[in-house]
């Protein structure tokens, strides 16, 4: 598996969460690899565990109430895992950095967007002042501030959400890391907002040669910026493939539910395809397949065993083997 | 593939909880009991409360069973756990058990028989003051809360409230009730009415600041669209989810008013002598320190506890009525 | 199925108007500092009108902030308009006292976006439904069991949930609850209100078919508000594309989307991240993206509002305001263009 090109590659990680009485699998032996240069999604619904297997990456995970249990995470030939918090901090940000989905909370509101960009580079790099100063308002200009002489004096206050966003991958880029991780960075915003800040990460992803991380729930999304796809369900891995397989041909079942529930104008008249059900609480699994109790195709094996992930060819992987056996090639 | 087809059966299974049954009240325990400061804290609670309910019967009555007011002045400043000297007391002078547990004062009155008073004395004073201020700063914050945004001539209601709440806390308050209770009667009932019109100002903050988040909260726009009334609004929605931070805050209010009822008696203006209070058994013992320290430690300690109880608790409380604390899973 | 017939014809068949809007208008007070200035006001909601038949559904797009949501409280009389008229079945409401506005209240109903804020967190959902039935009146206990069972299973929960507390349900069935509430009432309206926005992706469909049987079934109209033009374009028979207060474009859902006229609602259409992408890399599924920064709402420049991002502004978009126009048969937009 392997491969040359190789960035981070998260490998059987699982983490819990526990308070007094029960113990919450989030993330449940999950393995994802993101290569240079290219943009990975991960997608999934609340509570699948997306979040948390990113937050890992960078050690942000709270110890109580998480606990990451077992699995690997490598970068660079360095397990992640295993790195004290100097390390760690050396690796956060400059090498590895994140945008959050909250631009209103995630910018502090007391300190100036120039205080806060300069202060995200001066963390891991030793620089003349007017040098620096230079370099923020490259930033700005890079993620598409208008008037960024102005706005380096602004608080996060007066500017749109847009923009705060905008700003947030300015910090994000300020380091120029080899990974970005974007966990939901247009949930928070309008529709016509969401296209900019796509296009914007596309074009910095490009021009910057760097790999994307990219959380989200929100299948549009993934098919715009995507270029290879990991579905999440309850704590593990679905289906992985390049995003046109993936729309194309889905090949699990939770995939093709998804795929075929989103409402548009051409369905009108239509009954949509819901999935059943209701997406399990992580503290009470189902057994086996933990899709089974929603899934239209369950044997009773399903119930019992969680299934391994069926090969269709050209890296493009379901974890369901009912329609493995019926189709297993394209 | 053909999901669509695949799945004729409509996604009408019907819907069941996903947690299991679980009340409020045993998640707040769940909660609740792995704090133990909380737990220590409730205890002497209940103890206190008992105490003192069992000290109204035992030091009340014709013929208390134990009688804070019995002066043996040959008696005077004996030592905790002392025996009383039978030779010199008439029978109906000795002691039950014939023991003094926390010694005797300078007139020979039995202190343990005197905080037993004493306690029922802190305990009604901290429930009625702080009763009286949660009625009030219910009342007044429900309507400022509510209410808020009528205007009565030319200020709207919520500033005439605040600013009644602002003048209230520009007053040092202690002071406020010293001259209070210097002009009325020293009796017990006054100083219980008059700490309570002095720190309703707090809650009435709280439970407007509730009510004011509350009203744009969705279900109590549901309930006015449903066009359920004011009343039941505010009763069945609004107290009931703005209850809890009150709740905690009259928990430490009560520590605050026994503190207060025990500084008035220090200060002699507190409930009138014959009948012990902790603050004026302290005032009293003050003059015999070096003598009978116990004078003054045994009611310093009580209140202490008392009051660090009541306030753990109180914290013990918040920690596990904060729905964002609890809502975490 | 026979619904989806019917729905297929009804598009373009007219029932009678159920709620009529004309000119509403709500200006929020804005003060600022320390001696509550007043600093200006934000026209949230700024002269609109649309009217909704019985047994449709009129579809309310916007992004945040365009008012779309204060035109739902406005309809229900829980904000106080400024100006403008709301008709209910004829009546002109808006001068309603609160009084006899009450049995109106029983015949429109909201559904709420957040699923955990919208039931009250210390009543049971038993509680909470029936008050809504002995709203209605039905003062007898066991009668009111049996409806509350009956109003349970319409929208697919089971009996047992009647005695539960809110947080024991998950997002996608509270709403469910939130809908049985609504329902309890025996509306004929019901304004959603960004019903499935916080939806899980796999829920919301459950949510909209759910919303789609209970309009066959009970005849309900629905204010269907949304920032998500694919859900309103499959739910809808009308749409109103809104835009800082006013609205864009008024049309039929299908010509809204087969034939759009607005900038605006062009640059909705285009930015939506579309699932159908070409195999030839991603050079085909660029997002068309629309530049610029709304206006400030305080101080907007006169003329079109939209004028600071339209690609096709020109000299005179900066001067006049711009009415709504009918460009062809109930297809109306608010832009110079149209003439």
């Amino acid at each position: 598996m392997a491969n040359k090109t190789d960035l981070i590659s998260v490998n059987k990680l699982k983490v819990n969460f526990r308070n007094n009485t029960e113990i919450a699998r989030a993330v449940d032996g999950v393995s994802y690899t993101v290569r240079r240069e290219e943009t990975v999604c991960l997608v999934g619904e609340s509570g699948c565990g997306k979040t948390v297997s990113a937050l890992s990456i960078l050690g942000l995970i709270d110890s109580p109430p998480g606990e990451i249990v077992s699995g690997e995470i490598l970068f660079a030939g360095k397990n992640l895992l295993k790195l004290g918090e100097q390390e760690l901090q050396r690796i956060r940000g400059n090498h590895i950095s994140m945008v959050f989905q909250e631009p209103l909370t995630s910018l502090n509101p007391v300190f100036t967007i120039g205080d806060q960009i300069t202060e995200a580079i001066r963390i891991h790099k030793v620089i003349a002042p007017d040098e620096l100063y230079e370099r923020c308002i490259q930033l700005l200009k890079d993620v598409g501030i208008t008037a960024p002489q102005e706005r380096f004096n602004d608080y996060p206050h007066q500017l749109s959400g847009g923009q705060r966003q905008r700003v947030m991958i300015a910090m994000a880029l300020a380091c120029d890391p080899e990974l970005m991780i974007a966990d939901e960075p247009t949930t928070a915003l309008d529709v016509t907002v969401q296209a900019q800040i796509l296009q914007l990460l596309k074009s910095l992803q490009r021009s910057r040669s760097m790999s994307v991380l990219y959380i989200t729930h929100d299948l549009g999304v993934v098919a715009n910026i995507a270029d290879r796809v990991y579905v999440m369900y309850a704590g593990i891995i679905v289906e992985q493939a390049y995003t046109y397989q993936l729309f194309h041909h889905p090949r699990h079942p939770y995939t093709q539910g998804l795929l075929a529930s989103l409402p548009n104008l051409s369905k009108r008249g239509q009954r949509l395809y819901s999935i059943p059900g209701t997406v399990p609480n992580p503290a009470h699994k189902p057994p086996g397949c933990p899709f089974h109790p929603r899934c239209p195709f369950a044997i009773d094996n399903c119930r019992i065993q969680c299934p391994e992930m069926c090969n269709y060819g050209n890296e493009h992987l379901a974890r369901c083997p009912v329609l493995y056996e019926k189709n297993p090639d394209i | 593939m053909n999901l669509e087809k695949k799945t004729s059966q409509p996604d009408f299974q019907l819907e069941r909880p996903m947690a299991p049954k679980s009340s409020q009240i045993k998640e707040f325990w769940l909660v609740f009991s792995n704090n133990r400061l909380a737990i220590g804290g409730m205890i002497i609670f209940i103890l206190f409360f008992c105490s003192a309910l069992l000290g109204l019967f035992l030091t009340s009555g014709p013929d208390p069973i134990f009688d804070p007011a019995q002066i043996r002045l040959q008696e005077k400043l004996r030592p905790p756990l002392a025996k009383a000297n039978l030779d010199t007391l008439r029978p109906e002078e000795v002691p039950r058990m014939g023991i003094y547990f926390f010694g005797t004062d300078d007139l020979g009155r039995d202190v343990f028989a005197r905080m037993l008073q004493g306690a029922w004395v802190s305990l009604t004073v901290g429930f009625v003051a702080v009763g009286i201020a949660i009625l009030i700063g219910i009342f007044m914050g429900g309507i400022a809360g509510y209410f808020g945004q009528h205007y009565l001539g030319a200020v709207s209601i919520d500033t005439l409230i605040m600013r009644i709440v602002d003048i209230m806390l520009c007053f040092p308050s202690f002071f406020l009730i010293l001259t209070v209770v210097a002009l009325l009667p020293a009796s017990i009932y006054n100083i219980m009415i008059v700490i309570g019109l002095t720190s309703w100002m707090g809650t009435t903050r709280f439970v407007r600041a509730e009510f004011l988040s509350l009203r744009e909260q969705d279900f109590v726009v549901a309930a006015r669209a449903l066009g359920v009334n004011n009343f039941r609004i505010i009763f069945r929605h609004m107290m009931p989810n703005a209850i809890a931070p009150v709740l905690v805050s009259a928990t430490i209010g009560i520590a605050t008013a026994i503190l207060t009822e025990a500084g008035l008696s220090f200060l002699g203006f507190g409930v009138p002598p014959p009948h012990a209070t902790w603050g004026n058994i302290l005032s009293d013992g003050k003059r015999f320190i070096f003598d009978a320290p116990w004078l003054t430690f045994i009611p310093g300690i009580a209140i202490l506890i008392v009051v660090l109880s009541f306030n753990l608790f109180g914290e013990g409380l918040r920690d596990s009525l904060n729905p964002k604390l609890r809502q975490r899973r | 199925m026979s619904f989806t017939n019917l729905k297929m014809k009804s598009i373009h068949t007219h029932n009678p108007v159920i709620l009529k809007v004309e000119g509403l208008k709500k200006y929020f007070p804005l003060r600022r500092g320390f001696f509550q200035r007043l600093a200006g006001k934000v026209r949230a909601v700024d002269g609109v009108s649309f009217e909704i038949e019985q047994g449709k559904t009129l579809g309310l797009v916007g992004e945040s902030g365009c008012g779309k949501s204060t035109v739902a409280r406005l309809i229900l009389k829980l904000l106080e308009s400024d100006e403008g008229k709301i008709f209910y079945q004829g009546q002109d409401i808006q001068t309603f006292s609160e009084k006899k506005m009450k049995p109106l209240r029983k015949k429109m109903q909201i559904i709420f976006q957040d699923p955990f804020g919208s039931l009250n967190p210390r009543m049971t959902i038993g509680q909470t439904i029936e008050e809504g039935l002995r709203i209605l009146g039905i003062q007898n206990r066991q009668q009111r069991k049996a409806r509350l069972q009956k109003l349970l299973e319409m929208v697919g929960m089971s009996a047992h949930s009647a005695d539960r507390y809110p947080h024991e349900f998950s997002g996608g069935q509270r709403q469910r609850i939130g809908i049985a509430r609504a329902l309890s009432v025996e509306p004929d309206l019901i304004i959603c209100d960004e019903p499935i926005s916080a939806l899980d992706v796999s829920i919301q469909a459950q949510i909209i078919n759910l919303l789609n049987d209970l309009q066959d079934k009970l005849g309900l109209s629905y204010l269907f508000i949304s920032h998500d033009l694919n859900v309103v374009g499959y739910l809808s028979h009308k749409v109103a594309v809104m835009y800082q207060g006013q609205i864009m474009e008024y049309a039929p859902a299908d010509r809204i989307f087969e034939n759009p006229q607005h900038p605006y609602t062009l640059a909705l259409l285009a930015a939506i991240p579309n699932i159908r992408i070409n195999q030839k890399k991603d050079k085909e599924n660029k997002l068309k993206v629309l530049g610029g920064e709304p206006p400030d709402p305080l101080n907007p420049s006169p003329g079109c509002k939209f004028q600071t991002r339209c690609p096709f502004a020109e000299s005179h978009c900066r001067k006049n305001e711009i009415c709504l126009k009918e460009i062809s048969k109930e297809h109306f937009i608010r832009c110079s263009r149209a003439l």
